[in-house]
């Protein structure tokens, strides 16, 4: 009987759950002090992050710690493999967007969003990394957002790291992006979703999770309202607005969490190119478009296959 | 004789149970500790998932390190008819 602990953080559903229940407790521990660690490198709403101290450093070099350096660096590999599709140098157009402070306090209210007169469009090739010094730099103007590989990244590796401390199989899910370490009897029971309050809906579909990771991605949980019509934070790096494409939500299954979540913001920011573009990186997803219809590819179980 | 107070007694037994509490917590926290910096630093890893439900092509492997692992399929299944939820992907 697998064991389970959920809570809140992040502004999302944080859960592990493990084979061996008498672990859980640890497990638990284990993604509390990792969580902590990312948040203190990478939370974009907390001044004194790593993060906050690079954007409000732009155009020079700003020491950091050596974890804030690896979360850079995670999202610098996911630009380059994703060509510059999931783009971290997105952040000062999420602000100009409206996403200025938590999500908790965004969600639902009108916000005019900002023009950001001669901004440079996000250019992740631009910025630079001292892997000596640990110091990280963007050019003025320009800021960082890793909250898209950061979370992804956490949930990968506290899988592992609490398979490996604990001795047990392991699921981790943080908002949507998750992960499972460790040897299994019996495939994860697993619930993709548009959003919580979706679960038991059309959209929802149920599914076993041998190995790998899941990200979903979607245009309809991080929303506000602009006087030009609801905005959302997925930013397509192009054009430096909100992406949009047919698709709403991307789910994606891959190796990892963090290689599923790159590929799922790809896909929304993609659109009509994303299936071609998922086809050759051999993954499997399920696209859900703004009528609600679903779209699989690669190997994802039909609804019918999965019923 | 013993001079020793009783009370006295059970304050030296309770510090020494308090004393012997933050040692083990400074010990675990230096477990968890040990635990993230092996992480840090730890390079690419090889773990086999091994799920089976009856059918010779059950057992597969996965490379769960990161960007470099290949997406090598096979990581979905139809649900389990015995229901149960272990975890969701939901947008968020």
């Amino acid at each position: 009987m697998n064991a389970t602990a959920t809570w809140d953080d992040w502004s999302c559903r944080v859960r592990v759950t493990v084979t061996r229940p008498q672990a859980l407790p640890a497990a638990k521990q284990h993604l509390v002090a990792l969580m902590a660690e990312v948040a203190l490198a990478a939370d974009r709403f907390s001044p004194h992050s790593g993060l906050s101290r690079i954007n409000d450093g732009a155009g020079r070099l700003v020491p950091v710690s050596r974890r804030t350096v690896e979360l850079v660096d995670v999202a610098l590999e996911a630009a380059r493999r994703s060509d510059g599709t999931v783009d971290p140098t997105v952040g000062a157009h999420l602000v100009a967007a409206g996403y200025d402070r938590d999500i908790a306090d965004l969600r639902d209210r009108h916000v005019t969003p900002t023009v950001v007169e001669g901004a440079p469009l996000p250019t992740w090739t631009a910025v630079q990394v001292d892997h000596t010094l640990l110091r990280v730099g963007v050019p003025t103007g320009m800021a960082l957002d890793l909250g898209a590989t950061a979370k992804a990244w956490t949930v990968d590796t506290a899988a592992r790291t609490i398979a490996r401390a604990c001795g047990t199989a392991v699921l981790v899910e943080i908002g949507g992006d998750l992960a499972v370490s460790g040897d299994v009897t019996t495939p994860w029971q697993v619930t993709v979703a548009e959003r919580p309050s979706s679960l038991g809906g059309r959209a929802a579909q149920r599914l076993g999770l041998v190995h790998g990771g899941l990200a979903t991605s979607t245009t309809t949980a991080r929303r506000w309202r602009t006087p030009a019509g609801d905005a959302h934070h997925v930013i397509d790096p192009r054009t430096g607005r909100p992406a949009d494409g047919p698709w709403r939500t991307a789910t994606v299954w891959a190796a990892t969490a963090l290689q599923a979540n790159t590929a799922s913001t790809a896909a929304i920011v993609l659109g009509d190119a994303a299936v071609d573009v998922l086809e050759r990186q051999h993954v499997a997803a399920r696209l859900v478009d703004h009528g609600g219809r679903v779209h699989t590819v690669g190997d994802w179980p039909s609804d019918a296959e999965a019923a | 004789m013993n001079t020793t107070h009783p009370r006295t007694s059970l304050t030296a037994r309770s510090r020494r149970h308090l004393a012997a509490l933050a040692v083990t917590g400074i010990v675990m926290t230096g477990a968890l500790t040990a635990c993230a910096e092996h992480d840090d630093h730890s390079g690419p890893d090889t773990t086999t998932s091994v799920t089976t439900d009856g059918s010779p092509s059950g057992t597969v492997s996965g490379l769960l390190s990161g960007a470099d692992s290949p997406a090598d399929g096979g990581g979905l299944t139809a649900p389990s008819t015995h229901g149960g939820h272990d975890g969701s992907s939901n947008g968020s």
